[in-house]
């Protein structure tokens, strides 16, 4: 971090300051310590001073004794020749020794002096001689400019020290006040730095704190909607459950818009978003008018969730439900334009059978694919039936492989009639399932399943080799017609599978028909076309069955030679009511008969149908008037009778 | 009033005075006045101050080259011989020299009136006949001009204010 760089400097700057402070310091304390101890060592210019009185007090006392002869002169200037005596003595040691050291000259003047004053003994036993007296002020008087040079020089000296010792304090002050100064702005330079460096921590910390907070937003967060995303429904979810499991109602909506992958395809990614933008607005307006207890969130792809409390989850669920929808309905508007999408609502609410988390949002779940397979753009609350049925959907599922394995599903057999000679041509194979514990289930339902679960391509192999080697029992003219589905048509053997069934049981291709719908077409058609033609190329024929429901094209029409046309029952089954289906019919016949394709016409239950179908053109007919699907032995049975009688119509009721 | 004292005292010493500087043992050396028990000045020669307790000290001193051993009578002692009151103690020196000198100074420091420098009497032409001598060594505090200003040698009389 820069601060950090620059912060290092400066620490090391200011330790090494430091150091050298303490270092300095240490060197002036021993040595101005020195100085101090040195200059109370001794007094030189008092000493100096004294010795200068002392010798003229007793100049004087002699002089008085010379002229006045009082004795107590006399002793006086005896105590001060002791006294002087005394003095030099005293000058001759200890500090003044040193002094006079410092200098030859001092040494030599002191000397001299010694000698002089020493030499005037014999003339102090004879005081009391003239001569004496004379002599003795003779030699003080030589005596007393030595001596008043040395007084002089100590007092300088004095002088010296004391303005040396001064001078050294002073230094010492001064480095003092320095070191001082110098500190003071070290504290002051840290203070700054630390204000810097607490700022830029704090700076650090904070940019850290939203950093952190933007993650944790960005974690619970949808990025494109602004919306909580499905980690925090899941926490949401749980509180909501616990809260319900106290007392307090929740209710929750699991929204799917419908038709948002084709625009997405269709406008691209960037519209998606910005739709997924606007319906997120939208419902989060929505809800936030109820309450601001009701949480919105999307939980990926075009899937919200919208999780209700209190008030809102006990009262007027569905109609705040189907308001939602109304309020989707509404053209959204992006770049791209006015898009209009529609929505599924599966509602779940606390109060009714439920246990734990995720029951609660399988049920709203459960209750949307059920609304989504009713029509789509409803809004639906959860039933426990709907419960029952996915348990039933599971159990379907588990019990496939097994029932494939064990021979419980095979074909039924319905008869397809000519609708001129009304003699029983061929047959459709259906595929049926008898379960052991669940019973008959219906192929509407077990189918579904399979191809969901993967295990169609087993259940259609199973199916047809069932229909082939079934077929080899039949006539030689007897056709017999399979549904293939999409799964099996996709995969790269599917010729070759074909083929070995028809090796293995020895049907000729001729006989087989394999019946595809429609939507086959919805996925690579090329591709299905070109093994389309293939299995044509075996000599298997091709129907195509439910045609005018879901997907048609007349396109298909076109770019293949089908070897049949089914009508689906529907419009079989209004033919007599509504006039429209005569003319769809006839159209589709007739355009069948111009493509040279025959048609066949499922469904048909009255005799009035079949008149009237003969009469357009339809080539042959199948359906519950001449007979039901059945057993292979009860188709067996029947053939037979047909053979025998040539009746009008055949109608079979034999289950 | 003191000046007085002093030239009556020395006037009746001189009569004994011989030419060298030590006195006889009966001579008084020391004079102590001022506030005391007794209201008149007390005399001591040399062997009366020597009946008194002894104290040595042992010190180096600016006017001495190394350590000089010193023997003498506690100044603390003598006030108390004398019954001295008073709290400040003047001590006057033959060379007309004096220093004052606060009476606790002798309890704290415990300074000694010297009559003995190395074991021998001290003679006025060194520092006798007595020279108060402060424990400069033991009490380095004392190391500055305002004790060696008090540390009076050649010393004639006391007078306790």
């Amino acid at each position: 971090m820069r601060s950090s760089y620059w912060f290092r400097y400066l620490a090391v700057g200011v330790a090494c300051a430091l150091t050298l402070a303490a270092f300095v310091q240490w060197q002036i304390k021993d040595a101005s310590e020195d100085a101090v101890a040195r200059g109370l060592q001794f007094d030189l210019s008092w000493t100096g001073t004294n010795g200068r009185l002392e010798k003229t007090e007793l100049e004087k006392f002699v002089a008085k004794y010379a002229v006045t002869g009082e004795q107590h002169y006399a002793d006086q200037a005896q105590l001060f020749y002791q006294v002087l005596q005394s003095r030099l003595n005293t000058w001759d040691a200890g500090g003044f020794r040193v002094f006079l050291e410092r200098s030859p000259g001092r040494i030599e003047r002191f000397d001299e002096l010694t000698a002089l004053v020493r030499g005037l003994r014999d003339e102090f036993a004879n005081l009391s001689d003239p001569k004496a007296q004379q002599t003795i002020l003779d030699t003080l008087e030589l005596a007393s400019p030595l001596i008043n040079r040395l007084g002089g020089e100590a007092h300088t000296e004095s002088i010296a020290e004391a303005a040396d010792v001064r001078e050294r304090l002073q230094e010492r002050h001064f480095l003092d006040n320095v070191l001082s100064v110098g500190l003071i702005a070290v504290s002051g330079l840290l203070l700054v730095a630390m204000t810097f460096l607490n700022h830029g921590l704090r700076q650090a910390h904070r940019r850290a704190r939203d950093s952190a907070d933007a993650f944790a937003h960005q974690a619970r967060h949808d990025a494109l909607t602004g919306l909580p995303n499905r980690f925090a429904f899941g926490e949401a979810l749980k509180d909501a459950v616990g809260s319900a499991e106290i007392g307090q109602p929740m209710a929750l909506f699991v929204i799917d818009l419908d038709g948002f992958k084709p625009i997405n395809d269709a406008l691209g990614h960037a519209a998606g978003d910005e739709l997924l933008q606007s319906v997120a607005e939208r419902i989060r307006r929505a809800s936030s008018r109820w309450a601001p207890c009701c949480e919105v969130f999307r939980l990926g792809g075009d899937e919200f969730t919208v999780l209700l409390k209190d008030e809102c989850a006990s009262q007027k669920v569905f109609e705040r439900a189907n308001d939602l929808l109304a309020e989707l309905r509404k053209p959204h508007r992006i770049t791209a334009g006015n898009i209009i999408v529609d929505a599924t609502i599966g509602i779940a609410r606390s109060g009714r059978v439920m246990s734990g988390c995720d029951e609660i949002f399988v049920d709203a779940d459960l209750a949307l694919s059920r609304a989504k397979a009713l029509g789509k753009g409803i809004a639906l609350e959860y039933e426990p039936s709907m419960h029952a049925e996915l348990r039933r959907r599971s159990e379907i599922e588990a019990a496939l492989p097994l029932a494939i394995h064990n021979g419980e599903i095979f074909p039924h057999y319905q008869p397809q009639v000519d609708m001129i000679s009304n003699r029983i041509v061929g047959v459709e194979a259906l595929a049926r399932w008898c379960h052991p514990n669940l019973g008959w289930i219906s192929p509407v339902e077990f189918i579904p399943i399979a191809e969901s679960s993967g295990r169609i391509c087993e259940v259609g192999q199973l199916i047809l080799t069932a229909a082939c080697h079934d077929a080899m029992r039949l006539q030689a003219d007897m056709r017999v017609s399979v549904n293939i589905s999409v799964a099996q048509l996709m995969r790269y053997d599917v010729v070759d599978l074909v083929k070995e069934v028809l090796a293995r049981t020895g049907l000729a291709p001729g006989r087989l028909k394999l019946e595809v719908t429609e939507s086959i077409f919805m996925k690579d058609g090329d591709r299905i076309f070109a093994t389309l033609r293939a299995l044509k190329g075996i000599g298997v024929g091709i129907s195509l069955d439910d045609f005018g429901t879901g997907y048609s094209a007349l396109s298909y029409l076109q770019h293949f030679a089908w070897d049949e046309l089914k009508i689906d029952r529907q419009f079989v089954k209004t033919l007599e009511a509504e006039e429209h289906s005569h003319h769809i019919v006839d159209a589709v016949a007739s355009l069948a008969g111009r493509l040279g394709i025959p048609v066949t016409a499922e469904g048909i239950e009255t005799r009035e149908q079949h008149l009237m179908l003969r009469a357009r053109g339809c080539k042959f007919g199948q359906g519950y008037l001449y007979g039901k699907p059945m057993t292979f032995d009860a188709l067996n049975k029947v053939i037979q009778e047909d053979l025998r009688s040539c009746r009008d119509i055949p109608t079979y009721s034999v289950v | 009033m003191k000046q007085a004292l002093y030239i009556a005292v020395f006037w009746a010493i001189s009569l004994l005075l011989p030419a060298s500087a030590l006195r006889a043992d009966d001579a008084v050396i020391l004079t102590v006045d001022g506030k005391l028990a007794a209201n008149h000045p007390v005399d001591f020669t040399r062997s009366q101050l020597e009946a008194m307790p002894m104290n040595t000290i042992v010190t180096t001193t600016p006017w001495h080259d190394g350590a000089i051993t010193f023997e003498g009578v506690p100044l603390s002692a003598l006030m108390k011989h004398v019954g001295a009151t008073g709290n400040r103690a003047v001590v006057f020196a033959l060379n007309n020299y004096s220093a004052d000198i606060p009476v606790d100074e002798f309890d704290a420091y415990e300074p000694i009136l010297a009559l003995k420098r190395n074991g021998e009497y001290m003679p006025i032409s060194d520092k006798g006949p007595l020279f108060v001598v402060y424990p400069f060594d033991q009490y380095p505090e004392l190391k500055n001009e305002l004790h060696y200003t008090r540390s009076v040698w050649q010393v004639r009389a006391i007078s306790i204010e």
